[in-house]
């Protein structure tokens, strides 16, 4: 057998390993840190050999060993499951309820809202990024690579974090802080100093 | 740290961003996981069609020339593509501007090749059968909340790592359908991070060259790609003899025996601009491929360098297959379905945790619950109803004379369920009957098919 097979069986062996360690640890009646490391650590010596076996595509596979037996212990776990009883919550008041919907719709239309700001801000920050790449002495295809990866990345945090804050200013206040790199990228143009 | 002041907020983004983005969420899930077995559909659309390990090079280009000469009165094909056959799909197929042939191992034109339903979910998936740029960017909008939704869902459940194994399928008050929902959550996260991340990349990478190229390449958007996947080449219409990629072929099997070739594209064939790129993909790599480049004669000039140059253009080829599952056989495509799946109940059972919540504190949205649960089963039915008219009735679907599109019976269809059960909400058994005829028409179409 060829020396890549043999890492990938390592790999998929670790990953697995791994998730039956974390289930072990994490099913005790206590913590065990010790077991729970050893979990963690398996996983982490999955990805290096699956890496040493074949690169991403190494990893990729190996890891849908791990997810693959995740999945079996779900299974088992469902079909052991005993039946439960019902759990009896307190209705709300009306008006803590009004509330409630006046909230999801006021974060509704805060998504809504800020979305399209969020996207042109998370453009602007892949426009700087690969301006900051170039003058790193990347090479273009690397700079121009990370600009696509981090405009998804960057919406995705930024989503994450105006749904999150509370007030409108702090939300204008952040969309603010994130949109100066990609105002910057554009400083030379609208100072005249490029065309 | 006070875990309680992010949990909240972070449990509350976490809703607002399943609310909103839902709908359209779980039918992009939905038929990715569907599309896994693009290839696959593609091949039970037209059963017949010739189908061989690999075409000899000298029959690729005797079907070329066959192909380019059928259209010697119409305008000038500006690509000509040769797909070859793969484990999923083991065909070689034609593909210019004007139309699609299946060929046969001699080269010999067999038929027209005819898969209009693979087609329409790959559209439906890819842009939710919407114009190009509009659809492709919604649908990365939608790959960016997901991702979106995976961070704040690890927010606002602290202790989701420590639960990951936590199973009380059987419990009631929601505590079952919970479970259900952060367990999937949790053991899909580096696919379901894999999948939303690729997915928003590919579907805003469009906006983003927008704004790389008005910055950087005075609005040439071309100019962003080819330092990725290779300058495009100066036109030249002048008239000039058939490509040649006999030679092509040859050159990769002596010279990359472990590349397997998947395309050849001639650009601007017959032109004196005219120059040939052969892909081929080697073995154990995420990279959809190389590009191999060749003049006219199918003299070799060089690669793109997607296998061997900067991480960023072996990054960027490798957005494609980590997306669709296409990288190891059935066996990584029958993964990608079971933890396809998955996203598709965890998106389903999101919505039916935020119903079961409302109905314990009292509120009790019977049409809006209906409404949901037609979605959730009325769009597999209306994917394989129009699969069951695809086989009924071919490629093709008239009516009165006017061809009637597959998406248009698809979006017409789930809207008509959508308002059925919201209308009957509580009346009519509407989902057990979707449930029910699902199953059944996906193994009559696969019948009519074969017969």
């Amino acid at each position: 057998m060829e020396a890549w097979a043999l890492l990938l069986i390592l790999a998929a062996l670790l990953a697995m390993a791994g998730v039956a360690l974390l289930r072990a640890a994490w099913s005790r009646a206590g913590r065990s840190p010790a077991m729970t490391a050893a979990g963690w650590a398996a996983l982490a010596a999955a990805s290096v050999a699956g890496g040493l076996s074949g690169g991403a595509w190494g990893i990729a596979v190996a890891s849908l060993f791990g997810m693959g037996l995740a999945g079996a212990f779900l299974l088992d776990a469902a079909r052991r499951a005993p039946a439960g009883k019902p759990v009896r919550q307190p209705r709300e008041a009306g008006r803590a309820r009004e509330r409630a919907d006046r909230r999801i719709l006021h974060r509704s239309l805060v998504f809504l809202t800020t979305g399209l700001g969020g996207l042109l801000v998370s453009i602007g920050l892949g426009i700087a990024s690969r301006g900051l790449a170039i003058l790193g002495g990347w090479e273009e295809a690397d700079a121009n690579s990370l600009a696509l990866l981090i405009v998804p990345v960057a919406w995705a945090i930024l989503l994450t974090i105006f749904l999150m804050q509370e007030r409108s200013r702090a939300r204008f206040a952040t969309m603010g802080a994130f949109a100066l790199p990609g105002l910057a990228a554009y400083a030379p143009i609208l100072l005249g100093w490029q065309a | 740290m006070n875990l309680k002041r992010i949990v909240k907020p972070g449990l509350a983004a976490h809703t607002t961003l399943g609310l909103v983005t839902a709908v359209l969420l779980y039918i992009i899930c939905l038929s990715g996981t569907v599309l896994v077995l693009y290839e696959e559909w593609q091949r039970a659309e037209q059963p017949n069609a010739p189908e061989m390990a690999a075409p000899s090079p000298d029959a690729v280009q005797r079907a070329i020339e066959t192909v380019l000469a059928s259209e010697a009165d119409s305008p000038p094909t500006t690509h000509l593509y040769v797909h070859f056959p793969t484990e999923g799909l083991p065909r070689t197929t034609i593909t210019t501007d004007s139309q699609a042939v299946h060929v046969d191992a001699d080269g010999a034109v067999a038929m027209p090749e005819e898969n209009a339903w693979s087609e329409f979910l790959y559209a439906l998936h890819y842009r939710l059968n919407l114009p190009a740029l509009w659809g492709i960017t919604l649908v990365g909008a939608l790959g960016a909340a997901m991702l979106a939704l995976i961070i704040t869902g690890i927010i606002a459940h602290p202790r989701i790592f420590r639960d990951a194994f936590r199973l009380r399928a059987r419990d009631k008050g929601g505590v079952g359908v919970t479970d259900w929902h952060n367990r999937l959550g949790v053991w899909t996260l580096p696919f379901g991070i894999a999948i939303a991340l690729t997915g928003a990349v590919i579907g805003l990478a469009t906006v983003a060259a927008y704004g790389l190229a008005d910055r950087y390449y005075e609005g040439d958007v071309a100019a962003v790609y080819a330092p990725l996947f290779g300058p495009e080449r100066a036109e030249d219409p002048a008239p000039a003899p058939m490509p040649n990629v006999a030679p092509a072929l040859r050159y990769i099997k002596d010279n990359y025996p472990e590349h397997r070739p998947t395309y050849i594209i001639a650009h601007d064939p017959m032109t004196a601009g005219q120059h040939v790129q052969l892909i081929a993909a080697p073995p154990r790599r995420l990279i959809f491929g190389e590009y191999f480049l060749f003049d006219a004669e199918g003299d070799f000039e060089g690669t793109a360098g997607l296998s061997d140059g900067p991480l960023g253009q072996q990054t960027s080829a490798s957005v494609y297959s980590l997306h669709f599952g296409d990288y190891g056989g059935l066996a990584v495509k029958l993964a990608y379905i079971l933890f396809g799946l998955a996203l598709t109940v965890i998106t389903a059972t999101g919505m039916s945790i935020w119903f079961g919540k409302r109905a314990r504190r009292g509120v009790h949205e019977p049409r809006l619950r209906a409404a949901w649960d037609g979605l959730v089963w009325g769009t597999p039915a209306m994917l394989v109803l129009t699969f069951v008219l695809r086989a009924l009735f071919g490629n093709e679907l008239f009516l009165a004379g006017f061809a009637l599109p597959f998406a248009a019976i698809f979006w017409i269809g789930l809207l008509a369920v959508v308002c059925g059960a919201a209308a009957s909400a509580g009346g009519v058994r509407l989902k057990a009957g979707l449930q029910a005829a699902t199953p059944i028409g996906l193994v009559a179409a696969f019948v009519l098919l074969l017969v």
